[in-house]
C-alpha cells in the first residue's frame, strides 16, 4: 500500500482492460532502456518498485524483514497511453525480456471515447475470421482433360488490359488506300497492357517518403529489369515532379480524388511530361471507409506534404467523401471522366473507383453506357486506410467477392464482360495469400486486383493486423517509418529494401499465378470469370457467387 | 507356335494372323515365348503393335529386326543385350525408358524418343520429333545413355535431362535456322548434347553451349563411326569429324554454377543509381524537397536530435507540494535540504528570507497548507511543519545588509506591516513603523485566542522584528494630510492598516493617485497601486488568515525593495510539481513501533522523512542508472552542482526521469 496511499483509483483501468498487455521478463531485463525509447505511445516507462521481502531462516519463527528497491518497466494504465501491441520494444530488446500479448478480454474500445472523441485509427478491419477469398479454392485441376501445363516449363502470359477493350465489331474502323485507319469521328479508348496484381492508390502523405519511393523505384525495376509491368497509383497526394517528367510516369497511375491534392502541380508538368501516365483513378470511395472521406491529420502534413499537396503546414487534410461540384451519377461520371480523358488528349484509360457498396451496379450500368469508362475499381470492406474512425472501419462496408461477382455478372448479361474490366481491392492477400486472392477474384471475373496492406506489410514489416496492433498510422508516430512524416521515424525504413521486396513480392507472385492456372490449362490469356475453376465448401457463399459447392 | 531350335536362324514373328491384327499384348507374348524358347534372332512384321522388342529379361544378345508400321514405344524398357533395327520410321517414344537396348531407326523417329531414357543406344538414320531425349538419367553402375540424330530434333528438346549423351549431326536439317527446336533444355540438369549446326532459344538459365575440348571430340570421333555404320550413312563420317569448330556441347550448369550465376541480378542499389536516378535525379524523386540526405537511414535506437525524446535536469523547475500551497512562498524542501546537511544557519536565513514569524504563524495560527500537500503524507504522515516552526523560535534574525540610504514608510503594525518592516530593514533600508495603536501585533494579539498563539511566543518574535532597528512610530493615526507628508518624506510606503470597511473609509487618506474601484484598491499581483510608490499589504487588500498577511508583506517589501535598488524581483509562479513525479518507493513508511515515538520531535529526523520533492538531492541515482552512461554530475564551484547529459550517448529511453526519487528529470521532445 506504499505509494497508492492517497491515489483515487476509483475510476482506473486495470491492465485487462487494455488490449495488450506487456509481458516484461526482470530476469532478462538489463535496464538499457531501449524499449522505453521507442515506444511510440509511451505506455511503457522506467519505474520504481519497492519489495519487502519476509525471512525467517533459524529453527524458531524469527523473521528478518529484507527491503529492496528496484527498478523496472512498467505499463501504463492511461487510456491515452495505451499498448498498441506493435512490438517495437520486442524489436529493440537485445535480451528478448519484453513482449506485447494480445488480451482477448480487452475492455478498450469501452473508454476510447474520451471527452466525446470516438476512437480514430489507420490499419483495417479488426476482423480476423477467413475472409470469404480465402475460403475459396481452385478445384479444376486438369490432369488428363484439359491441356496440362507446366508452371515451371510453360510459356505463361500472366497479364490484363486496363482500359476499354472493345470488340472488333465495334471498332469504329474503315480501310483507306488498303490500310486501316479510324472513320471520321470515332474513338478507340486507350488500352494497356499490365500486370493483373496492381499497387493501389496510396498517397504520398499517407506515406512517408522512403515508403512510396520505395515501392515506385520498385514498380520501376519490375518494368525495366524484370520486363513485369506492374502498375502503382499514386493516392490522392500528388506526384513528385521529378517523376512526372520522367519516362516513368508511365508505370504510374496519378489519383484524382475529392481533396484535388497536388493537382495543380500535376497539371503545370504536363505539358513537360515526356510519357503518358498508365491511367487515371478517379476516386469516389474507399473500402476501408466508405462515406468517410479521406483525412490527413496535420501531424503529418509537414513541409515536403504541404509542397507537394499545395497546402500550408499541420492542418488536418480532409477529403470530403463526396466531391463538392457532382450532383449525380450521370454528371459525376460524365464530367470527372471527360475532364481528365481531355487533359491527355483522350490517350490515358481513365476510369472510377468506388466502396464496395450494394450500389455499386447502378455505377456500372452507368460506366456501361460511358465510352470514356476505361473500367471501374471496387475496393471491398477488407481494405485499409491511414486514418479513418473505427466505427467506420470496422462496421461499414461491403464484402468485395459478392460486389465484384455482381457486378461481373452484370456485364455477363450485357454481353460486357470483355469490354469493361473489373478492378477489385479491399482484403487481396490479408492472409497472406496474394496470388491466391488475385486469381480467385480474377476468376470470379476481375481483370485485376489491387495491394495496399499486403505491400505494406511485405514489404516494410508494417507490424498492423486484425487484432487492432499499432494501427498507429493516423498520428504520424508510425513505428516501422512506414506512415510517418517524421524523418527520425521514416529513415528508420531503407526505400532500397522496400524495392527489393516489392520485386520479390511481384516476382514470386507471378509464379504462384502461374502455379493457379496451368493446372487449368491458362497460359496466355488470363481466365478471368473462369468460375467453373473455384469451389467453396460452403453452401451459401457457393450459391451466391454461383460457384461449385464442394466438400 | 512356330519355334525354330537352330539359333542361327531367323525366326519371323507376323502381326497379323489369317488377316486379323494380332493385338499388342499376343504379339508381345509371341514374342517373349521365342526367346523364352532359345531364340535369338527375330524379324518382326509389325502392324503397329505397341512396344515392340521391350523387356527381353530372360534372353541374352537378342536381335530383332522390325519391319512394317511400328506401333508407338518400340523398345521401350529395352534391356542390354537386345538390338532392335527398324527398317523404316518409328512412332512416338522410341526407347521409352531404355535400361539398355541398342535401337537402331533406319527412317525417323517421331516425339519422346529416348524419353525417360537410362541405359543403351538410340542410333537414328533421320531426325526426332518433339520432346526427345526429356528426362533422361544417369546410373554411375552403368554406361551413359547415347542419343543419336542424323538430321535435326524437334520442340521443347532434353527438357529436365538429368544424364546420357544426345548427339544431334545436323546434316539437311528440316529446320536450318535452329536443328534444336523451340526451347531445348528446359530444366536440365545434367547429360551432354553435342550439337552440330545452328540453335537457339535454349533455356540459357540451366544449361550453357560450350567447344568441345579434346576429350569430347575424342569420345564423339570414336563412336561417330559405329553410328554412321548402323544408319548406313559411313559416306559422312569424313564430313562429320572434318572439323571440331563446326560442333558444340550443351552441359548444365552445376548448382554452385547456377548459385554463383543468381547474384548477377542487377541489384536494387545499383538499379538506383544507374536507372532511378539517372531519369528522376539525383536523390529520387524527393531528392530536391528533403531537409536531410536522401536514402539514408538512421537506427531505431538513435542519440541526439534522432531521439524522439530528450531528458531536462529540471532541478527547483517547479515547486514542492509544500511551498506552492505556502502563502508566503516559505520553501520548505530547501530548509530541509540545508537541516540534511547540518547547515543550520542557512536553513533559519532560508526560513527568514521569507517570514519573521516561524513559531508564530507557522508553529502557532497557521493551518499549514503545507502539511496538507505534503508528498510525505502520501505514504505516512505528512512532515511536521507546527514543531519545525516553534523549534525556530530561537533562532537570531540574520545580520542586516549595508544601509542603502532609502528610507521607507510602513503603515499598520499588524502581521503583514511587521513582515513587511522586517524584509526591508534585513535589505538595509531605513523603516519609519507607523501604527494607530501602542502596541506592535494586529489582530495576532487581538483576535488570536491564546490556546492557539503563546503570548511569549509572538513576543519573542516581535523582539527578533525590532532588533533589527525599525524606528516605531506608535499611536500615529495617518490622517490625509499625514499621508500627503509621508508621500513626501518616503522613497516607498507600504499600507498594511488592516480591515477597512466595504466602502474604503478607512482608507480616507489614500491620495486620489491612488484608483480606488467599488471599495477596492487597486493594486498588482505584488500589491503595488497605482502610484508605484505605495504598496499596500494583508487584510486592507482583501481579508486572509496570517499566512496571507505575512506573504503579501513579504512580496510588497521585495517588489518596493526592488523598484528602489533597480533589481528584478518576480514573486514565485512556479507551477507545483506533480507527487505522481516524486518515487515514494525509496523511502519506507514509518511504521507504528518505528522513527521517533510519539511526542518526540528532532528537525534533523523530519529533515531526513523529507522526500525532497523538485529539489534534487544529489543522490545520484540518475547516474547510475543510465545504461548509456550519458548523465554526467559537475560542480559548479560555488559548492553548487549540476547534473549533464551528453547527446551523443543518450537514447532517450527516460531512464533518469523514471528513477529519479525527486522527480527533477523530465523527458521532453526532442
Amino acid at each position: 500500500m506504499e505509494s497508492t496511499k492517497g491515489i483515487n483509483l476509483s475510476d482506473g483501468l486495470t491492465l485487462q482492460d487494455f488490449p495488450y498487455i506487456i509481458r516484461w521478463r526482470d530476469d532478462r531485463c538489463t535496464r538499457c532502456g531501449k524499449c522505453t525509447a521507442v515506444c511510440p505511445t509511451k505506455a511503457i516507462r522506467p519505474a520504481v518498485m519497492a519489495k519487502s521481502i519476509v525471512r525467517s531462516e533459524g529453527e524458531i519463527p524469527l523473521p528478518t524483514t529484507v527491503r529492496q528497491v528496484v527498478h523496472v518497466i512498467k505499463q501504463e494504465t492511461d487510456i491515452e497511453r495505451f499498448c498498441t501491441g506493435c512490438g517495437t520494444c520486442t524489436l529493440v530488446c537485445p535480451n528478448m525480456a519484453i513482449m506485447p500479448e494480445y488480451n482477448p478480454a480487452t475492455k478498450f474500445l469501452f473508454h476510447k471515447n474520451r471527452g466525446g472523441v470516438p476512437y480514430k485509427r489507420g490499419g483495417r478491419r479488426n476482423d480476423p475470421a477467413t475472409s470469404t477469398l480465402d475460403k475459396i479454392s481452385f478445384t479444376r485441376i486438369s490432369m488428363l482433360t484439359d491441356p496440362a501445363l507446366d508452371a515451371g516449363r510453360h510459356e505463361f502470359h500472366i497479364r490484363t488490359l486496363m482500359g476499354r477493350n472493345l470488340p472488333a465489331e465495334d471498332l469504329p474502323l474503315t480501310t483507306e488506300n488498303g490500310r486501316l485507319a479510324v472513320k471520321p469521328g470515332g474513338y478507340i479508348p486507350p488500352v494497356r497492357t499490365i500486370f493483373p496484381i496492381r499497387i493501389g492508390g496510396m498517397s504520398i502523405g499517407a506515406l512517408s517518403p522512403p515508403m512510396w519511393e520505395g515501392m515506385a523505384m520498385g514498380v520501376t525495376y519490375l518494368n525495366e529489369v524484370e520486363n513485369i509491368p506492374v502498375v502503382m497509383c499514386s493516392g490522392e497526394g500528388g506526384v513528385p515532379q521529378r517523376l512526372l517528367k520522367s519516362r516513368f510516369v508511365k508505370y504510374f497511375i496519378p489519383q484524382i480524388a475529392s481533396g484535388y491534392f497536388g493537382w495543380d502541380e500535376i497539371l503545370h508538368a504536363l505539358p513537360e511530361m515526356i510519357e503518358d501516365p498508365a491511367a487515371i483513378e478517379i476516386k469516389y470511395g474507399q473500402g476501408a471507409k466508405p462515406g468517410d472521406g479521406g483525412l490527413l491529420m496535420g501531424h503529418k502534413v509537414l513541409g515536403l506534404i504541404a509542397q507537394i499537396r499545395g497546402v500550408p503546414m499541420r492542418v488536418d487534410l480532409a477529403s470530403p467523401p463526396t466531391h463538392q461540384t457532382k450532383y449525380s451519377i450521370e454528371e459525376a461520371v460524365a464530367k470527372m471522366l471527360q475532364s481528365v480523358s481531355m487533359a491527355w488528349g483522350f490517350r490515358v484509360p481513365v476510369y472510377p473507383k468506388i466502396s464496395g457498396t450494394k450500389t455499386a451496379l447502378a455505377v456500372l450500368n452507368n460506366l456501361a453506357r460511358n465510352q470514356y469508362a476505361a473500367g471501374l475499381c471496387i475496393d471491398g470492406e477488407d481494405g485499409a486506410t491511414g486514418a479513418a474512425f473505427n466505427v467506420s472501419l470496422d462496421k461499414m462496408g461491403h464484402p468485395i467477392a459478392s460486389n465484384l461477382r455482381d457486378c461481373y455478372l452484370a456485364l455477363v448479361r450485357q454481353g460486357k464482360q470483355n469490354e469493361l474490366p473489373l478492378f477489385a481491392a479491399g482484403g487481396v492477400g490479408k492472409e497472406g495469400h496474394l496470388a491466391a486472392n488475385a486469381a480467385t477474384l480474377i476468376l470470379l471475373g476481375a481483370s485485376g486486383v489491387d495491394i495496399g496492406k499486403y505491400i505494406m506489410q511485405a514489404a516494410a514489416g508494417c507490424f498492423g493486423d486484425e487484432k487492432n496492433r499499432c494501427n498507429l498510422c493516423n498520428i504520424g508516430k508510425c513505428p516501422r517509418g512506414i506512415t510517418t512524416q517524421d524523418p527520425r521515424l521514416y529513415r528508420r525504413l531503407d526505400a532500397d529494401k522496400v524495392a527489393q521486396r516489392v520485386v520479390d513480392i511481384f516476382k514470386s507472385a507471378e509464379i504462384e499465378l502461374k502455379k493457379i492456372f496451368a493446372p487449368m490449362g491458362r497460359s496466355t490469356q488470363l481466365p478471368i470469370g473462369m468460375s467453373d475453376g473455384l469451389g467453396v465448401n460452403d453452401k451459401a457463399i457457393a450459391d451466391r457467387l454461383q460457384i461449385s459447392y464442394v466438400c | 507356335m512356330c519355334v525354330n531350335e537352330d539359333k542361327q536362324t531367323t525366326m519371323i514373328i507376323k502381326g497379323t494372323k489369317n488377316n486379323r491384327r494380332l493385338s499388342s499384348k499376343e504379339l508381345e507374348e509371341l514374342i517373349q515365348e521365342a526367346v523364352k524358347a532359345g531364340n535369338t534372332e527375330l524379324e518382326i512384321k509389325a502392324q503397329g503393335q505397341h512396344g515392340i522388342g521391350g523387356r527381353l529379361w530372360q534372353g541374352k544378345n537378342v536381335r530383332l529386326k522390325v519391319s512394317g508400321p511400328v506401333g508407338q514405344r518400340l523398345g521401350c524398357m529395352g534391356t542390354a543385350g537386345t538390338e532392335i533395327v527398324v527398317n523404316g520410321s518409328a512412332s512416338d517414344d522410341v526407347g521409352w525408358l531404355n535400361t539398355g537396348a541398342t535401337i537402331t531407326v533406319l527412317g525417323d523417329v517421331t516425339n519422346g524418343a529416348h524419353n525417360a531414357g537410362a541405359q543403351g543406344i538410340l542410333y537414328v538414320q533421320g531426325g526426332g520429333g518433339a520432346r526427345c531425349d526429356t528426362m533422361t538419367k544417369k546410373n554411375p553402375r552403368f554406361e551413359p545413355l547415347q542419343s543419336w540424330y542424323f538430321r535435326d530434333v524437334g520442340d521443347s528438346f532434353a527438357e529436365f535431362k538429368a544424364g546420357g549423351i544426345a548427339v544431334v549431326c545436323g546434316v539437311d536439317p528440316r529446320h536450318p535456322d535452329n536443328v534444336l527446336g523451340y526451347r531445348p533444355c528446359v530444366g536440365m540438369v545434367g547429360g551432354t548434347i553435342y550439337v552440330r549446326g545452328p540453335f537457339h532459344g535454349y533455356n540459357e538459365n540451366d544449361v550453357q553451349a560450350l567447344e568441345l575440348d579434346d576429350d569430347d571430340w575424342q569420345w564423339l570421333t570414336t563412336n561417330m563411326e559405329p553410328y554412321l555404320k548402323a544408319i548406313k550413312r559411313t559416306s559422312y563420317l569424313k564430313e562429320l569429324t572434318k572439323d571440331r569448330s563446326e560442333w558444340r556441347k550443351i552441359v548444365a550448369f552445376t548448382p554452385a554454377e547456377k548459385a554463383k550465376r543468381k547474384k548477377k541480378a542487377l541489384g536494387v542499389k545499383e538499379f538506383r543509381r544507374r536507372i532511378w536516378e539517372r531519369e528522376v535525379g539525383k536523390g529520387g524523386i524527393f531528392g530536391d524537397m528533403l531537409e536531410h540526405k536522401p536514402f539514408t537511414v538512421i537506427p531505431y535506437i538513435a542519440t541526439a536530435d534522432n531521439r524522439l525524446q530528450k531528458p531536462l535536469w529540471r532541478n527547483r523547475f517547479h515547486a514542492a507540494p509544500c511551498s506552492g500551497a505556502c502563502p508566503a512562498d516559505i520553501p520548505s524542501e530547501i530548509r530541509f535540504a540545508l537541516l540534511r546537511r547540518g547547515r543550520w544557519q542557512e536553513a533559519s536565513e532560508a526560513l527568514f528570507e521569507y517570514s519573521p514569524f516561524p513559531a508564530t504563524v507557522c508553529g502557532s495560527v497557521c493551518p499549514n497548507m503545507c502539511m496538507k500537500a505534503c508528498t510525505r503524507g502520501r505514504l505516512d504522515q505528512p512532515l511536521d511543519m507546527k514543531r519545525l516552526g516553534l523549534a525556530a523560535l530561537n533562532a537570531t534574525a540574520p545580520e542586516k545588509a549595508p544601509d542603502t540610504g532609502h528610507a521607507v514608510a510602513v503603515i499598520g503594525a499588524g502581521a503583514a506591516g511587521l513582515a513587511a518592516s522586517w524584509h526591508l530593514a534585513l535589505k538595509g533600508h531605513r523603516v519609519d513603523l507607523y501604527e494607530a495603536d501602542n502596541r506592535l501585533g494586529g489582530k495576532l494579539w487581538d483576535q488570536v485566542d491564546k490556546g492557539r498563539l503563546e503570548r511569549d511566543t509572538l513576543m519573542a518574535e516581535i523582539l527578533r522584528i525590532k532588533g533589527t532597528g525599525i524606528n516605531i512610530l506608535p499611536e500615529q493615526m495617518v490622517t490625509p494630510a499625514m499621508f500627503e507628508k509621508i508621500l513626501a518624506k518616503y522613497d516607498g510606503v507600504i499600507i498594511t492598516c488592516g480591515i477597512q470597511k466595504k466602502d474604503g473609509k478607512g482608507l480616507r487618506f489614500l491620495s486620489t493617485d491612488i484608483h480606488v474601484v467599488k471599495g477596492k484598491v487597486q493594486v498588482d499581483e505584488m500589491g503595488r497601486s497605482t502610484n508605484p510608490k505605495v504598496f499596500l499589504a494583508g487584510d486592507v487588500l482583501s481579508r486572509g488568515l496570517a499566512p496571507h498577511a505575512i506573504g503579501q508583506g513579504m512580496k510588497s517589501a521585495k517588489a518596493l525593495h526592488a523598484q528602489l535598488t533597480g533589481v528584478e524581483y518576480a514573486p514565485d509562479k512556479r507551477s507545483t510539481i506533480q507527487p505522481i513525479r516524486v518515487n515514494m518507493e525509496y523511502y519506507q513508511a514509518r511504521q507504528r513501533h518505528g522513527g521517533p515515538a510519539e511526542g518526540e520531535f528532532s528537525a534533523e529526523q523530519e529533515a531526513r522523512r523529507c522526500v525532497s520533492c523538485g529539489l534534487c538531492r544529489d543522490c545520484r541515482i540518475c547516474e547510475a542508472a543510465c545504461h548509456q552512461g550519458a548523465i554526467l554530475r559537475r560542480d559548479t564551484g560555488d559548492g553548487g552542482f549540476e547534473y549533464l547529459v551528453d547527446e551523443s550517448l543518450c537514447i532517450g529511453c527516460g531512464f533518469c526521469a523514471g528513477v529519479c526519487p525527486c522527480g527533477i528529470w523530465e523527458m521532453v521532445p526532442a
